[in-house]
C-alpha cells in the first residue's frame, strides 16, 4: 500500500550527455550540399555530463552547485525532458515543471492583462483557471493601477514583479509534484517586494513539492536544501548534506 | 484507451495554447487597433492592382471576371507563401521557449498558421466585396471553408517539413524564397493555361496549387461543379502532405532543443 509514497520522485541513472559543437557556417544550405558530396563532415563533440546517478525522495529539496559550464543546467534540462540523455535513464514519478526565468514569454507590446493570460497559458493553465487566480496575481504584484498599460512602459522592477507573480501563482495552482528551479529565486524587484517574494517562494518550495534547485547563491542553497550535489566538469564531485558539500566546495 | 484520452488531452492543450499565441501575435502586429488590419490588405491589394493593370493592358486577356479570378488566386497563394515562408524560422525563433519549458513544438507551428488564418479571413471578406462589385452571387463562398481546409492541411504539412529543415539548415528561408517564386510563376495565379498539353500544362497537372485554385475558382466564381477526380486529388494532397509532415516533424522534434 505504501510503496507509492516511498517511491523516489526522480531516479537518475548513469546519465551522460554529449553535445555536438557547431563550427561557423556548418548550418547553411550550401555547406550541407558541399558536405553531401565530399563526405568529410568534421564533427566535434563536447561531453557535458558523465555517468550521473542519484535519486530524489518525495518532498526533498536538493541543491546543485558547481562552476559555470559544469553541467548543472543541462542536468536540470534532462530531468525536465527538454533534452534526451545519450545514455542512461530517468524515471519521473509525478508532474515536472522546469522554471528558468520568472515570467517566460512576456511580450512587452501587450498589456499587463494580456500578458497574464498569455504567460499563464504558456505555463499550462487553462483560461478559466487563470481567470480564477487573476485577481490574486494582480494584488500580489501591487500593479493594479497598470493592468491596461503595455508592459514596454514598465520599469525593470515592475516587469520583475509581474513575471514573479504570474509564475508563482501558476505554479502554486498547478500543484506540480516536481519543481526544477534554474537560478530562480526572488523577483529582481525592490527590497520590499523581494522580501515578500522570498516568503512566497519559501511557501512554494516548502509546501510539499519535490524541488531540485540550481543556484550560485550558496546561502540560499544552504538555507533550503536537504542535500546538495557538487558538479564538476560533468561529474559528481560530492553529494551529501548541504553544509558538508558546501564547505568542501568553498575550500 | 488511456493513450487515446491522453492524446486528445494533449491536442486540446496544444490548440488552446497556439490559439492564445496567435491571438497575441495578431494583437502585437495590429498594435491593438483595427486600423492595423489595413496593413494586411495592403500586400494583396497592391499585387492585385498591379496585375489587374498588367492583365488588362498588356496581354489583353479574355478571362471572364478577371478581377475575381486574380484576387482569389492571390489570396490563396499568399496564405500558402506567408505560412511556409515563416515556418522555417518558427522553431529557432522560439528557442527560448523550447530550451526552457516543456511545450510541444507543434504549438508554434499551429500558432503561426492560426495567425495567418486570421489575416486570410480578412482577405476573404475583401474577395466577397469584389464579387459583389462584379455582380457575382457570392453564395458559393460557403464551399470555400472546405477547400480551405484541404489547403490548410497541405500548407501545415509543408510547414512542418520546413520547420524541421529550418532547425538544421539555417538559411532554408532563402532557398524557399527562390523556389517559392518559381512556384508562383508556374502556377496560373494571374494567367490562365490555355493548352492542357503544353509543357506548363503538364507541370501543373502535378502542381497541387493548380488544382486548389481551379476548384475554388470554378466553384465560387463560375458556378461550375468540380470533377470528382480533382476533389479527391486535393483531399489526398492535403491529407498525405499533412501526415508526412507530421511524421517527419515528430520524429525529429525530440532533438530540436539541442540543435537550435
Amino acid at each position: 500500500m505504501n510503496t507509492q509514497a516511498h517511491k523516489n520522485r526522480i531516479e537518475v541513472q548513469d546519465v551522460s550527455k554529449v553535445f555536438r559543437v557547431k563550427t561557423k557556417g556548418t548550418d547553411v544550405a550550401l555547406s550541407h550540399l558541399a558536405h553531401f558530396f565530399q563526405d568529410s563532415k568534421k564533427k566535434s563533440y563536447i561531453r557535458v555530463l558523465n555517468n550521473i546517478s542519484f535519486t530524489v525522495a518525495p518532498g526533498e529539496i536538493l541543491g546543485i552547485i558547481g562552476k559555470n559550464g559544469s553541467g548543472k543546467s543541462t542536468l536540470l534540462q534532462i530531468m525536465a525532458d527538454v533534452y534526451s540523455p545519450n545514455s542512461g535513464s530517468i524515471v519521473r514519478n509525478g508532474e515536472v515543471f522546469y522554471l528558468t526565468s520568472m515570467g517566460i514569454g512576456i511580450i512587452e507590446k501587450l498589456s499587463m492583462k494580456d500578458n497574464i493570460f498569455l504567460v499563464g497559458a504558456i505555463m499550462g493553465m487553462s483560461q478559466k483557471k487563470i481567470k480564477d487566480i487573476y485577481n490574486q496575481i494582480v494584488d500580489f504584484s501591487e500593479l493594479g493601477d497598470f493592468v491596461d498599460m503595455k508592459v514596454c512602459h514598465f520599469s525593470k522592477g515592475m516587469i520583475g514583479r509581474l513575471g514573479f507573480s504570474i509564475s508563482v501563482f501558476c505554479l502554486q495552482n498547478r500543484m506540480t509534484e516536481i519543481l526544477l528551479l534554474d537560478e530562480v529565486f526572488g523577483s529582481g524587484a525592490d527590497f520590499e517586494f523581494e522580501k515578500k517574494a522570498i516568503k512566497k517562494m519559501e511557501e512554494l518550495i516548502q509546501g510539499g513539492a519535490t524541488v531540485v534547485m540550481v543556484s550560485h547563491s550558496l546561502p540560499t542553497i544552504e538555507k533550503y536544501c536537504d542535500r546538495v550535489i557538487w558538479l564538476d566538469k560533468g561529474n559528481i564531485k560530492a553529494i551529501g548534506a548541504a553544509q558538508d558539500v558546501i564547505s568542501k566546495y568553498v575550500a | 484507451m488511456e493513450r487515446i484520452r491522453k492524446g486528445k488531452e494533449n491536442m486540446a492543450t496544444i490548440f488552446a495554447l497556439s490559439y492564445q499565441m496567435a491571438k497575441a501575435n495578431f494583437k502585437v502586429r495590429n498594435e491593438g487597433s483595427y486600423l492595423g488590419v489595413i496593413w494586411y490588405l495592403l500586400n494583396p491589394i497592391s499585387y492585385f492592382v498591379v496585375l489587374l493593370f498588367l492583365g488588362g493592358s498588356i496581354y489583353n486577356n479574355s478571362i471572364p471576371y478577371y478581377p475575381a479570378y486574380l484576387l482569389l488566386g492571390l489570396i490563396m497563394f499568399n496564405f500558402f507563401l506567408s505560412v511556409t515562408g515563416s515556418s522555417s524560422l518558427v522553431i529557432s525563433g522560439n528557442k527560448n521557449f523550447i530550451k526552457s519549458i516543456k511545450i510541444n513544438p507543434l504549438t508554434f507551428i499551429f500558432a503561426n498558421i492560426l495567425t495567418n488564418i486570421f489575416s486570410h479571413a480578412i482577405e476573404v471578406i475583401l474577395f466577397i466585396i469584389v464579387l459583389l462589385f462584379l455582380h457575382i452571387n457570392p453564395i458559393f463562398v460557403v464551399f470555400y471553408p472546405l477547400i480551405f481546409l484541404c489547403l490548410c492541411l497541405f500548407t501545415t504539412g509543408i510547414s512542418l517539413i520546413f520547420a524541421t529543415i529550418g532547425v538544421y539548415v539555417s538559411d532554408w528561408q532563402n532557398v524557399w524564397k527562390v523556389l517559392g517564386s518559381l512556384l508562383w510563376f508556374v502556377t496560373p495565379v494571374f494567367y490562365v493555361i490555355k493548352k492542357a498539353d503544353s509543357a506548363i500544362g503538364h507541370i501543373n497537372y502535378v502542381n497541387p496549387f493548380f488544382h486548389f485554385l481551379t476548384i475554388a475558382r470554378n466553384l465560387i466564381i463560375y458556378e461550375k461543379a468540380p470533377t470528382l477526380f480533382s476533389v479527391c486529388g486535393i483531399i489526398a494532397f492535403g491529407i498525405v502532405t499533412f501526415v508526412v509532415g507530421l511524421y517527419i516533424f515528430n520524429k525529429k522534434a525530440r532533438s530540436f532543443a539541442e540543435n537550435i
